[in-house]
């Protein structure tokens, strides 16, 4: 690892390089864009539906509510 | 009753625990048996990366030296373990199964690793697994792959594939992994073993490296429901170095396994999952019902909510995520990774911004959704572990060299649970035609890892799970893996 900080232009060509430096053959490429349209597709209908209260930490709130079913089975 | 020392080596961790807290058999007896048997067969199983002969034995010896007191406070007292090469131990070096941390040393010890210790385990060395926990199969640039116990031609399932292969062989008695899309209930599958994903935040995960810090956790694998029971007692709760690990109390997980299953509600979904198993998978997971059934729960047939989109969400996290993670590392040594996990991780930089924050967002809403169309009607969901038991290694190499990555697809009846935070439980039922092993999962309400637990225990009681000879995997007539 190298410890030094980079400036603004060392990351724009470093990112820059990094493209180059990788080859994605375009069968791969290809399987990855077909990955990003089927996640995008069987999300649309609910991302379109959040609302502003709907947050990251909902899901923590979530996982230790207190379901009404919990006292229901022994 | 009196059992040889290999006979003890192939019972359960309590079993193992009870004799040398009595001191009817000494550790560096136990110790040395498991280490002799996984010098004989890890160049068949390739299951570890290290083993650490003289570590484990000076670590038995001076467990052999402690007072009976002191002996029956510790848990696992003696019992062999090993764990997944993802979890740090303070000098030792720890690889990720990469050729980029090849000599990579540890300057810390993961606090699960520690609550091991504190309870008495002697860690035998570090095992296998899919380099950087990316991916199902268990492939591995490194040191190579993990070869399934029951079939040396078939892959023992990723990524905690050491994990779940050196269990079925018997060479250690519990073993931590992790599990962000199923890299614990996969394997355990794959080579017929009991896995737990505990509910999300359950077991600390410092110490731990990460792939997907939003649906990452560490599991328990191990040969019953009651070993995993008396693991995750130590193992569980809050640790002060992992913000995420919750405050929820731990409860005594062993009390109560054997209360039976009368009273109890198992849902079974009439939706997707028979139709995108294989038929053997269908056919067991209805015999598994069945015997659910004889032992008192109530069936209760009920569609649940398309884990597809669940499993979208998902995606979105992990591979994000693990791009973030990486990203250094992979800009400047991308010729160091396996090329199908440097794909994935590339895959990772095409995730918008947006979608990751919606995924993040909608994470409460679909759990409680979840919940209220599950949850409010049963007690615990029963599903298929894996849609199919373990392909060969061939299958594996020939998929991913068309750049179809088979990682999402193996994963469909496993990752949704990792979105929704919910303990899962793989209990291995059975075999297919071909002799290998397959699986089912028992999911339960957040925090409940006793409920699902009872009834894997209850299922076991019956059904008692069975595995590999061991003496095919040494043989040299078993066919090489090339």
């Amino acid at each position: 690892m190298d410890p030094k900080p980079e400036s603004g232009a060392d990351v724009v060509r470093n990112y820059v390089a990094f493209w180059q430096q990788i080859s994605i053959s375009g069968e791969g490429a290809a399987a990855m864009a077909r990955e990003l349209r089927a996640y995008a597709a069987a999300t649309e209908d609910v991302r379109a539906t959040l609302s502003p209260t709907d947050q990251p930490a909902n899901f923590a709130r979530a996982l230790t509510a207190e379901w009404p079913s919990d006292k229901v089975s022994p | 009753v009196s059992r040889t020392v290999e006979e003890v080596l192939d019972g359960s961790l309590v079993e193992q625990v009870s004799r040398l807290q009595s001191g009817e058999l000494a550790v560096r007896d136990l110790i040395e048996a498991a280490l002799t048997r996984a010098e004989r067969l890890q160049p068949a199983l390739n299951c570890f990366i290290m083993l650490d002969r003289d570590g484990a034995l000076a670590r038995a010896r001076a467990l052999d030296a402690l007072p009976s007191d002191r002996r029956r406070k510790m848990p696992l007292f003696g019992a062999p373990v090993a764990h997944k090469d993802l979890f740090a131990r303070e000098g030792r070096i720890v690889t990720y199964a990469s050729r980029l941390y090849a000599e990579h040393r540890a300057s810390i010890t993961a606090t699960a690793v520690k609550r091991f210790d504190d309870a008495g385990a002697v860690d035998l060395g570090t095992l296998n697994l899919t380099e950087f926990a990316c991916g199902p199969y268990g492939l591995n640039i490194l040191v190579g792959n993990t070869r399934n116990p029951w079939n040396l031609e078939h892959v023992a399932g990723g990524s905690s594939s050491g994990s779940a292969a050196a269990l079925a062989a018997r060479l250690v008695a519990a073993s931590m992994g992790t599990d962000t899309g199923g890299s614990i209930r996969g394997p355990s599958s794959a080579c017929g073993v009991f896995g737990l994903l505990p509910t999300n935040g359950r077991i600390s995960r410092h110490g731990v490296l990460p792939l997907s810090h939003s649906l990452d956790n560490v599991g328990v694998l191990a040969r019953s429901a009651r070993d995993i029971a008396c693991v995750l007692g130590v193992v569980a709760g809050e640790d002060a170095n992992d913000g995420a690990s919750s405050r929820e109390p731990v409860p005594d997980y062993e009390s109560g396994i054997s209360a039976g299953l009368g009273g109890l509600r198992i849902g079974q979904p009439v939706n997707y999952y028979s139709e995108h198993a294989d038929a053997a998978i269908a056919a067991m997971v209805a015999e598994t019902a069945r015997v659910l059934a004889d032992l008192g729960a109530t069936i209760v047939p009920l569609e649940v909510p398309d884990p597809r989109r669940l499993d979208a969400l998902a995606n979105i996290l992990v591979v994000a995520e693990g791009s973030a993670y990486h990203r250094e590392d992979i800009r400047r040594h991308a010729d160091l990774y396996t090329p199908a996990v440097r794909d994935r991780i590339l895959f990772g930089f095409s995730i918008d911004a947006v979608s990751y924050i919606d995924a993040l967002r909608l994470r409460g809403r679909e759990l409680q959704s979840y919940m209220d169309a599950v949850f409010t009607k049963v007690d615990a969901l029963l599903v298929p572990a894996m849609p199919r038991a373990a392909p060969r290694h061939a299958e594996v190499e020939a998929a991913l060299s068309g750049a179809s990555d088979l990682s999402f697809s193996i994963g469909k009846f496993t990752r949704s649970f990792n979105y929704l935070g919910l303990p899962a439980l793989a209990v291995p039922h059975g075999r297919t035609t071909l002799g290998l092993p397959i699986a089912f999962q028992l999911v339960g309400r957040p925090f409940q890892e006793a409920l699902i637990l009872r009834i894997a225990y209850c299922f076991e009681q019956v059904v008692p799970p069975r595995f590999p000879p061991l003496a095919s995997p040494a043989e040299p007539a078993v066919p090489e893996i090339a």
